[in-house]
């Protein structure tokens, strides 16, 4: 394997060592080769097929603001790409080094600068890794309360960047709630600090902004959070429905009427044999999301899904739809998970009030196990796709979100468009008092990888298509990136030219992130 | 009588906005002039009381839909004529004044709640509504938006967006940046804009809030989604005194910390106490906090418990209901007297609201209250809980000279605001920038003045939406 030579010139270089330090510098092929990519499947095909992408020319980890303004000044000067980097685990591509460039990994500045426990505020540099500033709230009494699936292996910057929410963003609020103010280096070099203030009335929110800019009009060095003291109880509660009409009934009744849990999602029926609705605790722990169906679905998928990697598309096509069946001898109904948190009677009344509203929607009480083994294994989604490429298959999800008067429909419309193309399922999360999400996981294959992407693409045209059509919006909380970039015209219409014209503002060298999110 | 002078009519910008609107809806009438030269900006009360008004505009127009607006801009943009987007008028800070003339873009035509979704909960709004309207309609189908600004009864929905407003029980519903889901802005060529409704998006930058906030200078919002409540089942209320001002901040920073969400929640320091209790025909010292809650029985019982021991902890007095239903009933009072103490008392009255985390606070309290007290008699509250932080409102009162009330205005607000930056305070917590506070955002953050500055040269290169706001020192406004 080949990988073409780094094209970063010794002067560059040699600023670049200035800045930061020789050691802070590399590149070395095997770094290029890593950073060439993030968690996205179309990257993870590619890597399986011993492919590479477009790899970034040089690798650099300042270590504190003035080096990140001396490198985007360096950069701006050069015209070239710098890419601010956090811990690799988006899942659109967002930070390929599309046009090479410099590759800026900010995980060198992971500092706790302060923890306010009067304010319940916290203040970290940008490249500390999530789990890692969550343990140290913990051991102080505290959470953030942002739980993305991801949290081992993703950073503060990258939350912010990549416009984050977390598994129980329903009670804690998704990053955006979260961020009272931030650090930021623009494409010019300068830096900008936002008010740090509960809140405050200047003009435009320059947060929410840089929040979900996914690295195109400034580097994030640093941000104030807010934290919540660390729950004194946890309460979990189960519900089994007959369709997925009532259990979004459900869903939708309790934001109506104030209610907070933290956690809250309800499984389609296949996503649901997944899940285990046993109440034996420990039994299937093991299966929890594992997205490989071979090992999940016991006999029956266990015979069908082989094929998803030996046989033909169109064969394929034709299995896909008969998986999709498989729903229908699932029987297993559709369960919602619920969690809540914080003050032992609040939470007691919140769930006197949910099993009220549930009993209301035809939704059968299933106990606290379900629940309970939904949060032992929340995390586990995020680090076993892989083991789905090495068999050829791949495997990716599609999180969008809609109002509740649209939600069904945006369910039934995308799973409509796809299921003849990949296996599909699905769960509802992220509810709010006007919608929630709708996180699809589809698995498929294809002879070769390139019949792997042509596929890959035509579910996410398909899903897209469906989307927009319903009136959903095409992403919750995975982001841009580049893999959905071809649908930000559509999402956005006449709203793109305020973000052409704040890149313009921001970053008028253009080498912030180039070729990402439609710009 | 005043001496304020008009400008020669623009006879083909009068013809062409007739062409768009008729010739009912718009208006170069002296009287129409006069009442939209200004808001409730306390300094041009004095303006008003000494019969001077600076800066008349030359027309006023009532465009109905979108499309109007649009096609409004569309021809001011060729013609670089001024536009000022106006709602209700009831600004503090004098956001909405027509710096430069030109044309005054009255929203209150744009009046309807066009569509209420009961189970998304969303209620799809023109900006001109009035917000007590829009708050009426929805009480009768049995929800409430929950914002609630002590204006009330004369400020639009678009103005609560372009100012950044929070009401009075943001602590439980939100401020409008919460409250919005999506919404529609025509930019200065005539572009109408939306942005898409979904509960959540991670689609990039959240284009709202770039518009939230703007003051009239990025765009005309002229259509919201908002999100609604189920009015609430029941209300309890609560009255208790505080010996030390420090014991009820504390009760207050740890009611937040409880995750206790009172949707009402006031501190008076012990002068604003005094005032606010002998409005009652009680004699009590101290510092009164009010509470009011509202939602689900069971849940307000709960929260009114734990919220009475967190602050009889604290060393909170109960004093029952009654302080906290006197505040409740009387909330929109304070508003709507200003005018008359301006121009019947020759006094001078305002409001600095400035907000800060909860370890800066007493700090930021004592700092701008002392500079205040040089030059005006204070009171103070706390409003508008988080469990971040608070906001202080400062009620300012003096009795200047006569010809001395400008000076006296502007030294008080210079006192103020050099101390709100000095203690490490933000100088706006609801009311917005304006005229009143441009100088100081500058000193606040002049890299988010200067973000401003340069989004509004690109959305609006001709500078023709609210122009002579956000501008340098000495820079001139036109």
């Amino acid at each position: 394997m080949k990988i073409a030579p780094s094209q970063a010139s010794v002067g560059m270089l040699e600023e670049l060592a200035n800045i930061v330090g020789e050691a802070n510098v590399s590149t070395n092929d095997l770094f290029r080769l890593s950073y060439s990519r993030d968690l996205n499947p179309v990257s993870n095909l590619a890597t399986n097929d011993g492919r590479f992408g477009p790899m970034p020319d040089v690798v650099v980890w300042p270590t504190n603001t003035e080096q990140v303004v001396a490198i985007v000044k360096l950069a701006a000067k050069k015209r070239t790409p710098v890419i601010p980097y956090g811990a690799g685990s988006g899942v659109c591509g967002g930070t390929v080094p599309l046009r090479g460039g410099i590759m800026l990994d900010l995980k060198k500045m992971k500092r706790i600068i302060e923890l306010d426990e009067t304010s319940l505020t916290v203040t970290a540099e940008a490249g500390i890794i999530g789990q890692i500033l969550e343990m140290e709230l913990n051991r102080k009494g505290y959470t953030m309360g942002h739980f993305p699936s991801s949290v081992y292996t993703s950073t503060l910057g990258g939350y912010l960047a990549a416009r984050s929410a977390g598994q129980l963003s329903s009670k804690y609020g998704k990053i955006e709630d979260m961020v009272l103010g931030m650090e930021v280096v623009l494409g010019t070099g300068e830096v900008m600090q936002t008010a740090i203030s509960p809140r405050c009335s200047l003009g435009p929110d320059w947060n929410q902004i840089f929040v979900g800019s996914e690295g195109t009009l400034g580097v994030i060095t640093s941000a104030t959070c807010r934290i919540r003291p660390y729950p004194a109880t946890r309460r979990f509660a189960s519900f089994i429905f007959p369709d997925v009409e009532s259990g979004v009934n459900a869903m939708r009744l309790m934001m109506r009427h104030g209610l907070q849990p933290s956690a809250m999602r309800l499984y389609d029926e296949l996503d649901t044999v997944l899940v285990g609705t046993s109440s034996k605790e420990g039994e299937s722990d093991d299966s929890f999301l594992d997205f490989l169906p071979v090992s999940q679905f016991g006999n029956v998928v266990k015979s069908i899904v082989p094929g998803l990697v030996r046989r033909t598309e169109r064969f394929f096509g034709q299995r896909a739809d008969l998986i999709n069946q498989l729903e229908r001898f699932a029987n297993k109904g559709n369960l919602l998970v619920l969690m809540f948190e914080g003050d032992e009677r609040q939470t007691e009344e919140e769930h006197m009030l949910a099993a009220e509203i549930c009993d209301k929607s035809s939704g059968r009480d299933k106990g606290p196990e379900p629940a309970m083994r939904w949060y032992k294994n929340r995390y586990h989604v995020s680090y076993k796709q892989s083991k789905v490429f090495y068999h050829g298959a791949f495997v990716d999800t599609i999180e969008v979100a809609s109002t509740w008067r649209k939600v069904v429909r945006l369910y039934d419309e995308v799973r409509e468009a796809v299921k003849g193309l990949a296996f599909i399922m699905a769960h509802f999360s992220h509810a709010y008092l006007d919608g929630c999400s709708v996180y699809f996981t589809f698995v498929s294959a294809g002879t070769s990888v390139d019949k792997a992407e042509q596929t890959h693409r035509q579910v996410w045209d398909a899903a897209m298509e469906a989307t927009l059509k319903v009136g959903g919006t095409i992403s919750h909380h995975h982001g841009i990136g580049y893999t959905k970039a071809r649908f930000m015209a559509d999402e956005h219409g006449h709203a793109m030219r305020v973000y052409e014209a704040l890149k313009r503002e921001m970053d008028p060298a253009g080498v912030l992130n180039p070729g990402k999110m439609g710009l | 009588m005043t001496k304020s002078v008009r400008r020669t009519i623009n006879v083909e910008l009068l013809n062409r906005l007739r062409d768009v609107l008729g010739g009912r809806r718009v208006s170069h009438s002296h009287l129409d002039l006069l009442n939209y030269a200004r808001d409730l900006w306390p300094r041009s009360l004095i303006d008003v009381s000494r019969g001077e008004l600076h800066h008349l505009p030359d027309l006023i127009v009532w465009p109905e839909t979108t499309e109007e607006v649009s096609r409004v801009l569309r021809v001011c943009n060729e013609m670089r004529v001024p536009v000022v987007p106006f709602g209700g008028g009831s600004g503090l800070t004098g956001g909405a004044q027509p710096m430069c003339g030109g044309v005054v873009l009255d929203t209150k035509r744009m009046n309807r709640l066009e569509r209420l979704s009961e189970q998304s909960m969303l209620a799809v709004c023109q900006t001109g509504i009035l917000g007590a309207k829009l708050e009426a309609e929805l009480n009768r189908k049995g929800f409430t938006m929950g914002h609630f600004p002590g204006s009330l009864g004369t400020s639009t929905l678009g103005g609560y967006l372009a100012t950044r407003s929070a009401g009075q029980a943001a602590t439980l519903y939100g401020k409008i940046e919460d409250i919005v889901v999506s919404l529609q802005a025509v930019l200065a060529d005539g572009t109408v804009m939306h942005t898409r409704t979904a509960p959540r998006r991670a689609t990039g930058p959240d284009f709202n809030q770039l518009f939230i906030g703007s003051e009239g200078t990025l765009g005309v919002i002229t259509r919201a989604h908002m999100r609604i409540h189920l009015l609430p089942e029941t209300r309890a209320f609560r009255g208790l005194v505080f010996k030390k001002l420090s014991s009820g901040l504390e009760a207050l920073r740890l009611l937040m910390r409880a995750g206790v969400r009172p949707a009402f929640v006031r501190l008076s320091d012990e002068e604003d106490t005094a005032y606010t209790m002998n409005a009652l025909g009680l004699e009590v010292k101290g510092c009164l906090l009010v509470l009011v809650f509202q939602g689900r029985q069971t849940l307000v019982e709960l929260e009114n418990e734990m919220a009475i021991n967190i602050c009889r902890q604290a060393g909170g007095r109960d004093h029952g209901d009654e302080p906290a239903q006197h505040w409740f009933s009387h909330r929109y009072a304070e508003y709507y007297r200003q005018s008359p103490i301006f121009a019947d008392e020759g006094m001078i009255i305002d409001t600095v609201e400035v907000a800060t985390t909860w370890s800066n606070l007493e700090k930021l309290y004592k700092t701008v209250r002392t500079a205040l007290a040089k030059h005006v008699t204070v009171l103070a509250n706390f409003a508008h809980a988080y469990p971040e932080g608070c906001s202080i409102v400062f009620t300012m009162l003096a009795k200047p000279e006569p010809d001395d009330g400008y000076k006296l205005y502007d030294k008080a607000w210079d006192a103020a605001l050099n101390a709100t930056l000095k203690a490490g305070g933000v100088i706006s917590h609801a009311h917005g920038i304006g005229l009143l506070k441009n100088k100081w955002l500058q000193k606040q953050n002049p890299a988010a003045f200067a973000l401003w500055r340069g989004m509004k040269k690109r959305l609006d290169p001709n500078d023709i939406l609210n122009p002579g706001k956000i501008v340098l020192d000495g820079e001139a406004a036109c």
